[in-house]
């Protein structure tokens, strides 16, 4: 059965705490791992020549063979068909430079869920027993089940917007395994007290899901543990509901700066009547939304809206390409591969996720066993992909073992464009100490894109 | 009372976006006898197109208007009356209810078959611009397509109520509804005048969902949907008969959910749990309360005794030898199946089938509410889910061994069956259904989705040790065939013990006749109570074994739309047997199987709903279900070349002729 937009607010509110999760990271000293790949993007390429022999599923002697399941179709595809293709211009892209260690990168089965809820087990089983795949290089749906993948120790890279990718040291999710809202808490302190000095008093929406309304509710505790007034908060807003309510309470309440945890179609009909009641000072933040399609659509209520985003802005691509090389090889790749998804964020997950895997590949060298994969995956303690703050392997498969600096990039709506916030010097990435209640922000970490 | 005015005044142009879809609910039940379930699914379908149309080929808007609106909707009314509803006697209620869940499920999983997919954005207002306020009312400023909401609903309401009321045509279709053959010895043209109450119910769908697509900012059908909710519970409390009071009660819905947004505080449990399932009371309510319900479906056509009777079961045109051969092959099927899945069955088909076994333990849920008692339930889903989730938490919380926590998962299922039996036992055909319905949707936006219950959207993973001592997530061996195997013959067990013992017969008297059952001392309120439970404990055993196989408690994988399209696949394959359970089961996951075989482009996993949906549509034709239909003219063809030689065959003994069961 396909599931409707319901499920997908539930998705896209979830994938704030990807956004979150992606912050955390780097930790320790950066190593070697990080080499070619924060320069280039898509760095681990190269080194044609013979390939050494292997007895793992899906490996010949020419190609690795690999699986995606993703939902393709129906009502909840657009908002993941675009990893695949982010999947695919990166192995277009290391292929057309003679594979990996002599192998081409080969995306043997990429299967449709169709927004069904049952049916990712009976898929996960015919990638692994039927295709006999060495990796799944793309998992986007809403309805992820790790069991399968954990029990075969199967390498699996995808985009995490159900939290369940944690505690399996085979399960690799864009930006860090883990969904880290606390990480995003100095952060959003930070954003309040730059937004409004003085007298902030803060609102903060949430949809009726566990995804969306977890994210605000740590917020929540953020704000208050830092003294700064939080005047409304409704972690519960129905989905497709009326938004005057909400609206006409925050206003009564005195709220000057808002935070969105819900989904854009709810932002939208917030911002809506928000203009409509005449409300129009408050200083927003949306967790999603940050898309061009929808900016050109409703550019007039997305005005000034603030984002945190996980990764460089797509503007620096013209505006600082020689500081984001990662950047231009990704969009200069994606125009040639797959260029309908150039500007797309999912399809900017599907393109980590391939490159994280084709990074541990090379690693594994002449031993290319899934187990080997795994681990070498999990060594790479600085991973960026040339576009993203840098992830610890070696941590993020615990929510525990995360440790600040957490980073993040900032925009701001202006006019028909995203463009990059709060930065000094084309520097992307904003990164914070643990301090909640006096968020600093502190040196990026080596390896960070730009920095 | 400027605050309350503040809060309730933002709820009427909301509740007119009820008000258009419960006023086109009860024209057309008014008009065409039909309870429209897909009228949500029309009205997106054409909200889908003009969106696509304006945003994505740049059609002017009154060019897509007039293509949704003019064109497009009134043309699926024709087509939805003369290849399906037309072709349903006046009295075969389920059949009418059983067509519109079918293109409810069909028609959103056909759209991106056909367009591909489509993130369609900011549709654009025909009449008055969105982002223009025209006006305040007491500080709640109405903008242009609310304000198109309130007029055109006002205005269609006004419209209909002088068509239906004062004009020959509204005359001829109300009297169409209750017998066409009676109108047609009037000299009208009974089939033209229903065609044309399609039409205008149609093009009124079509104006809903052209007119509320500006309102959010992507097309998706749950938008509509959930309008759909609200706007049948509205129509409830009109008893389907009243425009005005339809169109009221959707905006006193609106205005209360608004006060209670405004008022409630945001921290309180009646916020987060009722006001989201809020809708769904009010359908309760009105099912409880409003006396109209009850009789919704009291046949009324005077010339409905003219009706040929339905097909007899397959079982009954079987010759004895015919039986016996048909039997012993099966027998040889199934053991070759059960060796198969034990020896060489690859594991990814051995997956499939495990996954098949428990749909069609699910399945027979149905097979027993609405193959054997004649009811429609659309809460089997939820029911299974119940299973699973207390069987997932007993394990979680209390360490209790999942098998067991299954009893007890079943029990707590049969439990709430017996609650939606009880607060049913009233209501009938119709009624019924959208009892169940609300049971659904309440149990979607007030339980399954609380956290505790779900763990949110990663769900409740299921751990090997809850299991213990059994491993049935190893790949090694076949546990989990073996428990699928045992939980679907238990349930065969049950349904055919039922089926044979005096609730079976109980059963089919009430399928006849109720008021003939109650005449002759048979308890109805007792067995209806006794089969939902029944019902419950299956569905709640099903849930709980495809839980383990999926190794996770998700509530998406239980929500009403499934609920329905179990309905649909069941109706679809045979709802009237055993065997029709278990091949609508394993016809599910073989054809989601073989579509992984296929690139996404075809269609996807979409076309599996899109095929049973229009399998369902065929239930009119053949309530036995299109496979149960074919298996008989297989038979049939069958007998005639094996026996013909040897004489003619001998009928089938009287007593093996039972009526089929249609509400």
């Amino acid at each position: 059965m396909q599931i409707g937009g319901r499920v997908a607010a539930a998705i896209l509110t979830g994938s704030l705490a990807v956004a979150a999760a992606a912050c955390g990271s780097s930790g320790s000293s950066g190593s070697a791992q990080t080499g070619t790949t924060s320069s280039t993007g898509g760095g681990s390429t190269g080194t044609s020549g013979t390939a050494a022999p292997s007895n793992a599923p899906g490996v010949t002697a020419t190609e690795i063979r690999v699986g995606a399941i993703s939902t393709l179709t129906g009502t909840l595809a657009s908002n993941f068909e675009s990893l695949v293709p982010g999947v695919e211009a990166y192995f277009d892209y290391v292929n057309a430079k003679g594979g990996i260690n002599g192998r081409k990168l080969v995306m043997a089965n990429s299967l449709d869920d169709g927004g069904n809820p049952s049916q990712f087990n009976q898929l996960a089983q015919t990638l692994i027993n039927q295709d006999h795949v060495f990796a799944v290089v793309g998992v986007a749906t809403a309805f992820f089940s790790p069991n399968i993948f954990q029990e075969n120790g199967i390498p699996t890279y995808g985009y995490d917007v159900t939290g369940n990718w944690s505690g399996a040291p085979n399960l690799f999710a864009a930006g860090g395994s883990v969904q880290c809202t606390k990480c995003g808490e100095p952060e959003f302190n930070w954003w309040v007290h730059q937004v409004q000095p003085r007298n902030a008093n803060v609102g903060l929406l949430a949809l009726g899901f566990a995804s969306s309304a977890n994210s605000c509710k740590s917020f929540n505790e953020g704000l208050t543990q830092a003294g700064i007034k939080v005047g409304f908060t409704d972690f519960n807003v129905p989905y497709g509901g009326n938004p005057a309510p909400d609206v006409k309470r925050m206003q009564q309440a005195g709220v000057n700066t808002f935070i969105s945890c819900m989904d854009v179609n709810s932002n939208i009909a917030v911002a809506r009547a928000m203009k409509q009641y005449g409300y129009t000072s408050v200083k927003s933040l949306w967790l999603n939304g940050n898309d061009q399609p929808t900016l050109d659509q409703y550019q007039d209520l997305m005005q000034n809206v603030w984002f945190s985003i996980a990764h460089v802005p797509f503007s620096y691509a013209t505006t600082a390409p020689s500081r984001y090389p990662g950047l231009v090889t990704y969009i200069n790749a994606m125009k040639k591969y797959q260029p309908k998804w150039t500007l797309d964020e999912v399809a900017l997950q599907g393109w980590e996720s391939a490159a994280l895997f084709a990074q541990a590949v090379k690693a594994a060298g002449s031993n290319l066993t899934q187990a080997n994969v795994v681990a070498e995956t999990n060594k790479i303690t600085n991973f960026t992909a040339g576009l993203f703050a840098p992830v610890n392997w070696t941590e993020a498969h615990d929510v525990n073992l995360v440790k600040p600096p957490y980073c993040a990039a900032w925009i701001q709506v202006q006019g028909d464009k995203f463009v990059p916030a709060f930065n000094k010097d084309n520097g992307a990435f904003l990164c914070f100490g643990p301090d909640v209640v006096h968020p600093t922000m502190v040196t990026p970490p080596a390896g960070t894109p730009g920095a | 009372m400027e605050q309350f005015l503040g809060f309730a005044i933002p709820g009427v142009p909301f509740g007119c976006t009820y008000a258009l879809f419960a006023v086109g609910l009860v024209l057309t039940y008014q008009a065409t006898g039909v309870f429209n379930f897909a009228f949500g699914a029309q009205a997106f379908a054409a909200a889908f197109v003009y969106t696509w149309a304006t945003q994505v080929h740049h059609f002017p808007v009154g060019a897509a208007f007039v293509l949704t609106v003019l064109v497009m909707s009134p043309a699926f009314g024709l087509l939805f009356d003369h290849f399906l509803f037309s072709r349903i006697p006046a009295q075969k209620n389920m059949a009418k209810v059983v067509t519109g869940l079918s293109l409810f499920v069909g028609i959103p999983a056909l759209l991106p078959v056909v367009f591909g997919n489509q993130n369609l954005l900011n549709a654009p207002s025909v009449f008055w611009n969105i982002d223009t306020v025209y006006f305040t009312v007491f500080g709640t400023p109405i903008n242009g397509a609310e304000l198109t909401v309130m007029v055109v609903t006002a205005a269609a309401l006004a419209g209909l109520v002088v068509l239906m009321r004062f004009t020959p045509l509204g005359l001829q279709m109300r009297g169409a509804v209750e017998s066409r053959r009676l109108v047609q010895l009037d000299g009208v043209n009974a089939r033209a005048v229903v065609a044309v109450a399609w039409v205008v119910s149609s093009v009124l769908a079509g104006l809903a969902g052209v007119l509320l697509a500006p309102l959010f900012a992507q097309v998706q059908v749950t938008a509509f949907t959930t309008l759909m909710v609200a706007a049948v519970a509205a129509a409830a409390w009109a008893a389907l008969r009243s425009l005005p009071v339809a169109a009221v009660a959707a905006v006193l819905v609106g205005v209360l959910e608004s006060i209670f947004q405004g008022y409630l505080p945001t921290s309180s449990w009646l916020y987060s749990a009722v006001l989201p399932a809020f809708p769904f009371i009010v359908l309760a309510v009105a099912l409880l309360v409003v006396p109209g319900l009850r009789t919704l479906e009291t046949d009324r056509d005077p010339l409905a005794s003219v009706d040929p009777p339905p097909p007899p079961p397959l079982r009954a045109i079987r010759l004895p030898v015919m039986d016996r051969i048909i039997r012993v092959t099966w027998y040889a099927m199934l053991a070759a199946f059960i060796v198969s899945m034990l020896t060489w069955m690859p594991r990814t088909w051995e997956n499939v089938f495990n996954s098949g076994l428990a749909f069609s333990t699910i399945f027979l849920s149905v097979t027993l509410i609405t193959g054997m008692a004649g009811q429609l339930s659309l809460a089997q889903g939820t029911l299974a889910g119940v299973g699973a989730f207390a069987a997932a938490q007993l394990a979680h919380h209390l360490g209790l061994n999942m098998l067991l926590g299954g009893l007890l998962g079943a029990l707590a299922a049969a439990v709430v069956a017996v609650v939606l039996a009880v607060l049913s036992l009233r209501l009938a055909g119709l009624g019924l259904a959208l009892m169940t319905l609300a049971g659904a949707l309440f149990f979607d936006n007030a339980v399954f989705n609380q956290s505790g219950v779900s763990n949110g959207a990663q769900g409740l993973s299921i751990r090997q040790d809850w299991l213990a001592p059994f491993r049935f997530f190893s790949a090694d061996g076949h546990q989990l065939f073996v428990l699928s195997m045992a939980a679907l013959v238990f349930s065969v067990i049950v349904v055919n013990l039922v089926r044979k013992g005096t609730t079976g017969r109980f059963l089919a008297a009430m399928r006849g006749s109720e008021t003939g059952a109650a005449g002759i001392g048979i308890d109805l309120s007792r067995q209806r109570i006794t089969v939902f439970a029944l019902a419950g404990v299956i569905a709640g055993i099903g849930g709980t074994v495809f839980t383990i196989q999926q190794q996770v408690a998700n509530a998406e994988q239980w929500n009403y739309e499934l609920s329905v399209a179990f309905v649909v696949i069941v109706v679809t394959t045979g709802v009237s047997t055993v065997e029709g359970a278990i091949q609508g089961g394993m016809g599910f996951v073989i054809s989601q199987q073989l579509l992984t075989y296929l690139p996404g482009r075809f269609g996807g996993s979409s076309l599996v709903f899109v095929g049973f949906a229009f399998g369902a549509l065929t239930y009119a034709a053949h309530p036995e279900g299109v496979l149960e239909y074919q298996k008989a003219r297989s038979t049939i063809k069958w007998q005639k070349r094996i026996f013909e030689r040897r004489g003619p065959p001998v009928g089938p003994p009287a007593e093996r002729v039972p009526a089929l069961a249609d509400g």
